[in-house]
């Protein structure tokens, strides 16, 4: 069934069209749209006896209670979030660069960055990356991400990395290493949620195969392209998390672009993520 | 003063510590924002602590309100999440702790629920809708909002409200026993 009829059945249903003979003329001659409005009608009908609930007075005197009980405690205070949260995650990104930039100099003068890819297959792996920087972990347990050197010498050029950069470290990297870690994990459970989630939408409604209708634009198709993941198609694409979806929702993230492998139905499909403004792979589904 | 404007004027007092300002933003959307949490969470207990948790996050983003969308729009919005965050909860923890503090059983909200003709079949059918799905559903059809609202609060275009909606009320027909979809 259409988008356009679908809609169309529903606005019937819901009873708010002005000429319903398009409407009446599509459900008279298929079962299918028949079946359609019948089930939307069964639904509105059952929801139009549900109506809004309020608090009880002992529900609403409770209410008071804990919100100010916890609104006085010293720790909560309406205002921007601590400094070192803002800055935390440029911090990690500096604690990286710096490693990078320590691990070019020991190379040796070659003009060259080493190789950088994302390598799906390899998703246990411990990257280099991951291996020094804070949150590397969480990383590793994400499972290949990007940062991934693809050619020979990988060991040798983890140690580096690791002595590298440990020589760079002061106590503010730490505090910010740290903090990364933690965010890391939190990052970690947003994500595999997220995947969890539209795995569950989709086992509920099987012909639900994009957040939205339309094919995916191309700007999207060439970040995937550019994240260096082959054999994976877009489910989707999600605006920025944002502080509202909850505790775990990560800090100054950016949007980012849902894949699967093509070979896979996406109600069991382990689900990649893109991010959207740097092209690199942030998430993979163990 | 229009709306936005008394809205921001609101924020920025509570900004500025006043609590009677915070109490008129609880009194005026509480009833509304513990009903939507009701509908996406099924239970009264865990829809008190969303509304709960809403009102402190409600507090504690006060400076970041931008006034983009009506103050009920945004607090909708974290109620929404706080939902979905809580659901989230709940799916990894596999045992809950026993509560330091029982409020004794109030039998006037379970008769609310009643009065409210929230059936059984139609709590339950709700449930068996993915979180995505019954948050639309609750806010369009439940509460009334319209679908360009619905999609404000939800974050997603108003083609996601559509699908997300009309494919909830398909699993819905299902749930209340309608085989032919």
């Amino acid at each position: 069934m259409r988008d356009h009829e679908l809609e169309l059945i529903a606005a019937l249903a819901e009873g708010r069209l002005e000429d319903e003979s398009e409407a009446r003329a599509l459900i008279a001659t298929s079962a299918e749209h028949r079946a359609e409005y019948e089930a939307q009608k069964q639904a509105l009908d059952a929801l139009g006896n549900v109506t809004t609930a309020n608090l009880s007075e002992l529900e609403r005197t409770s209410l008071h209670r804990e919100v100010w009980s916890e609104l006085r405690s010293p720790r909560t205070t309406p205002g921007p979030t601590p400094w070192y949260s803002r800055w935390a995650p440029v911090a990690a990104g500096m604690f990286v660069v710096v490693g990078l930039v320590a691990v070019l100099n020991q190379v040796g003068g070659s003009d060259e960055l080493p190789p950088v890819a994302a390598n799906l297959d390899s998703g246990t792996e411990t990257t280099a990356a991951a291996e020094s920087s804070p949150g590397g972990q969480d990383t590793a347990d994400g499972g290949g991400e990007a940062e991934a050197p693809t050619e020979g010498g990988q060991s040798e050029e983890t140690a580096t990395t690791q002595v590298a950069a440990s020589q760079t470290i002061d106590i503010e990297d730490l505090v910010a290493a740290d903090l990364n870690r933690a965010l890391t994990a939190l990052d970690h459970t947003y994500y595999s949620d997220e995947a969890e989630s539209i795995r569950t939408s989709v086992s509920a409604d099987p012909e639900l195969r994009t957040f939205d209708e339309n094919d995916p634009p191309a700007g999207l198709t060439d970040c995937v392209d550019q994240a260096g993941i082959s054999g994976y198609s877009i489910v989707g694409a999600h605006p920025a998390p944002s502080d509202e979806e909850g505790e775990s929702a990560p800090e100054d993230a950016n949007p980012y672009i849902v894949v699967k492998p093509d070979d896979q139905d996406l109600a069991e499909a382990p689900l990649a993520f893109v991010d959207m403004a740097s092209c690199e792979v942030i998430y993979v589904d163990e | 003063m229009t709306t936005a404007a008394q809205d921001a004027e609101l924020l920025a007092r509570v900004v500025d510590g006043d609590h009677d300002a915070f109490n008129e933003i609880m009194r005026t959307h509480e009833d509304r924002v513990f009903s939507v949490c009701l509908r996406i969470m099924g239970n009264r207990e865990q829809a008190l602590d969303a509304t709960q948790e809403t009102f402190l996050t409600t507090f504690r983003k006060a400076s970041q309100f931008k006034g983009d969308s009506a103050l009920g729009t945004w607090i909708y919005r974290i109620a929404v999440n706080t939902c979905y965050d809580q659901l989230r909860k709940q799916k990894r923890r596999r045992t809950d702790p026993i509560p330091d503090h029982i409020d004794p059983i109030d039998t006037s909200a379970e008769d609310a629920v009643d009065s409210a003709g929230m059936r059984h079949e139609i709590r339950r059918a709700l449930a068996a809708l993915p979180p995505d799905f019954r948050a639309a559903v609750v806010l369009a059809d439940i509460e009334g909002l319209g679908l360009p609202e619905v999609a404000e609060v939800l974050g997603v275009p108003v083609g996601t409200v559509k699908s997300r909606v009309f494919r909830g009320r398909r699993i819905l027909a299902r749930e209340l026993g309608n085989q032919s979809v």
